[in-house]
């Protein structure tokens, strides 16, 4: 008892791995050999100290400790290894292998009980190991979880990166894009005016040269004069050419959603506008049906009036940033888009000429950009217009009929 | 108009500026002669007279500065001005390596272009003064018989008549005859304008 204490004390574990290390099945017959033996040993001991009182329960800590550290095998072989020593030690007559009759039930028990204490104490231990092998599954589960997690987390600081990085991209696309057109139409808006220019300034000077007393010829002033009128006239022909131009050549009509060009356009232009401190709202209405049009122009003119907005508010510095873009179902089946900022607004004076081409209040503006966004617009049979926003700003807003003309 | 009135070639295919650019030239008293295409210049004949050229740099066809080479090409030797409406660096700078007078971008001061066309006239006929000369002088290098070329060849050297006679193998007196004849027939008043003569015609060449 006390050696049997002494094991599943401090030795326990050490045994456990000690037969889990040498795992035969002989190995572990020799265990319950051994734990039978040791029962032996100690019952004899016992039986020295305490003649009268004979027992038992050694043999049955014996067989269920080899039924746990054996299994169901060994624990059967401690059953019958042990009903030896317990015929000779227990039942009637002791001291002789012999059994009496009426101590037979007594011994059915004995055996009874044997086999269901080894074969408990295997169920358990099974039980135990497949509880341990589990655990340590989900050891093993819980540890892959986490490491997944872990690089989910890469994953996702990456994609977030990547977003941003792609965003940004866009946002430069979306200006160059928007210079290069404008670029291109300029330059050969450039070389069209540029010839009258020449021609007129050439002319002009040709005429004050006739003008002065030295050389006075009023013949030749006069047709230098009337070369700048007709040079003149060619320019603004060239003009309304380019405005004919954009106004007709629509290569593409197909419905696309206004509020969806809107947050395009936001989207396309976020960094921007976070980058100069603006703060941008949107009011979308719900269920306005498609327009029909060319998108991508009409997506350059958004570009173009947001732009315009946050310049504008470049100047602004006593308060918020606003930048307001607006869509509302008019009637008669057509919707307005207005972009309104919170900017010194337009003076009254260059109110009325603002969508003329040619004129700006930039400081590096060519003037053209909403001369040609308004060309745009009307080429889709809609209007656009500039009004002031109060207390502060400007609202330029964008009519466009819903699907059609 | 005399025949050593310059004229100005102008290449554009852009009717209103050629006008422009004749009532300008005409105003400041320059004959000029407008042409819509290059080839429409090539098959001109040209006067002998002192000139220059306004070129467009985009013409039909063919950009200016491949005419500019192609004219380069013939010997043409005409100073060109390029007048451009929308001119960069480049292109500029190619221009003018390639011995452009002046790169203007339309719409250019008037002023500016008359002072590049008068500068382009001075740098022509000054290049025609020095040629008609050079002509002249080769003229009277050819009046000169061979023994006299070859004296003149030693005596622009430096050399003393003595030294002369030595190498060619003649007296001192002989090479002093031939040395008048020389200086008459070149019509060279000193041995140093002689000199500088024999540079001119660099006999090497000729």
């Amino acid at each position: 008892m006390i050696g049997e204490t002494s094991l599943t004390g401090f030795g326990l574990q050490r045994l456990s791995d000690y037969v889990a290390e040498r795992d035969t099945k002989f190995s572990r017959y020799m265990l319950a050999t051994g734990f039978v033996g040791l029962a032996l040993i100690l019952t004899l001991l016992l039986q020295h100290v305490e003649q009268d009182r004979p027992t038992l329960f050694l043999f049955f800590a014996a067989i269920v400790a080899s039924a746990w550290f054996g299994g169901t095998g060994p624990g059967c072989f401690a059953v019958v290894a042990s009903i030896p020593p317990a015929l000779y030690f227990y039942f009637a007559a002791l001291h002789t292998f012999a059994i009496t009759v009426d101590n037979v039930v007594l011994f059915i028990f004995f055996g009874s009980c044997a086999v269901a204490g080894g074969v408990l104490s295997s169920r358990q231990r099974e039980a135990e190991e497949i509880l341990q092998s589990t655990h340590r599954q989900l050891e093993l589960k819980a540890r892959e979880l986490q490491n997944a997690n872990f690089v989910l987390l890469n994953e996702i600081g990456e994609r977030k990166r990547t977003e941003l990085a792609l965003r940004e991209a866009q946002t430069e696309l979306a200006r160059v894009a928007r210079l290069t057109t404008m670029g291109e139409l300029a330059a050969s808006i450039a070389h069209e005016i540029n010839q009258p220019l020449a021609a007129i300034v050439m002319n002009a000077g040709a005429c004050m040269r006739w003008l002065e007393p030295a050389r006075f010829d009023l013949v030749e002033a006069r047709d230098a004069a009337q070369r700048i009128i007709r040079d003149g006239n060619r320019a603004s022909e060239v003009i309304g050419r380019i405005r004919a131009m954009v106004r007709n050549a629509l290569p593409e009509r197909a419905p696309f959603e206004v509020n969806a060009l809107v947050i395009d356009c936001i989207a396309l232009l976020r960094n921007e506008l976070a980058k100069h401190l603006v703060n941008v709202s949107l009011d979308l209405a719900e269920g306005l049906a498609p327009v029909r049009g060319d998108r991508i122009l009409l997506h350059q003119v958004v570009l173009n009036l947001i732009t315009n907005a946050q310049e504008a508010m470049a100047l602004v510095h006593d308060r918020p940033r606003l930048l307001c873009v607006r869509t509302t179902r008019r009637r008669c089946g057509t919707l307005a888009l207005a972009v309104i900022d919170n900017g010194p607004g337009i003076s009254a004076e260059s109110h009325d000429r603002i969508f003329d081409a040619f004129v700006t209040t930039k400081a590096h503006g060519m003037g053209l950009g909403l001369s040609i966004c308004r060309s745009i617009v009307e080429a889709h049979g809609g209007t656009l217009s500039a009004v002031p926003s109060l207390p502060y700003g400007t609202v330029f807003e964008v009519t466009l009929s819903e699907t059609g003309e | 108009m005399s025949q050593d009135d310059p004229i100005v070639y102008v290449i554009d295919d852009d009717a209103a500026i050629r006008e422009a650019l004749s009532g300008l030239l005409r105003s400041v008293g320059l004959r000029m002669e407008g042409f819509a295409l290059p080839r429409d210049f090539l098959a001109f004949r040209r006067p002998n007279a002192p000139c220059c050229m306004v070129l467009d740099v985009r013409l039909p066809g063919s950009s200016g500065l491949e005419f500019q080479r192609e004219l380069s090409a013939t010997n043409a030797n005409i100073p060109i001005i390029f007048i451009t409406g929308h001119g960069d660096i480049p292109m500029s700078v190619r221009a003018m390596k390639a011995g452009a007078v002046e790169f203007l971008t339309k719409p250019f001061r008037d002023q500016e272009l008359i002072d590049a066309i008068q500068h382009a006239i001075g740098r022509d006929r000054a290049r025609r003064t020095a040629e008609r000369e050079l002509t002249e002088l080769r003229a009277r290098w050819d009046t000169l018989t061979a023994r006299e070329k070859q004296v003149m060849a030693i005596l622009v050297t430096g050399q003393l008549n003595k030294q002369i006679g030595a190498a060619i193998g003649t007296t001192e007196s002989t090479v002093k005859a031939h040395r008048t004849q020389i200086m008459r027939k070149m019509q060279a008043s000193s041995l140093a304008e002689l000199v500088r003569m024999a540079d001119k015609i660099d006999m090497q060449t000729a």
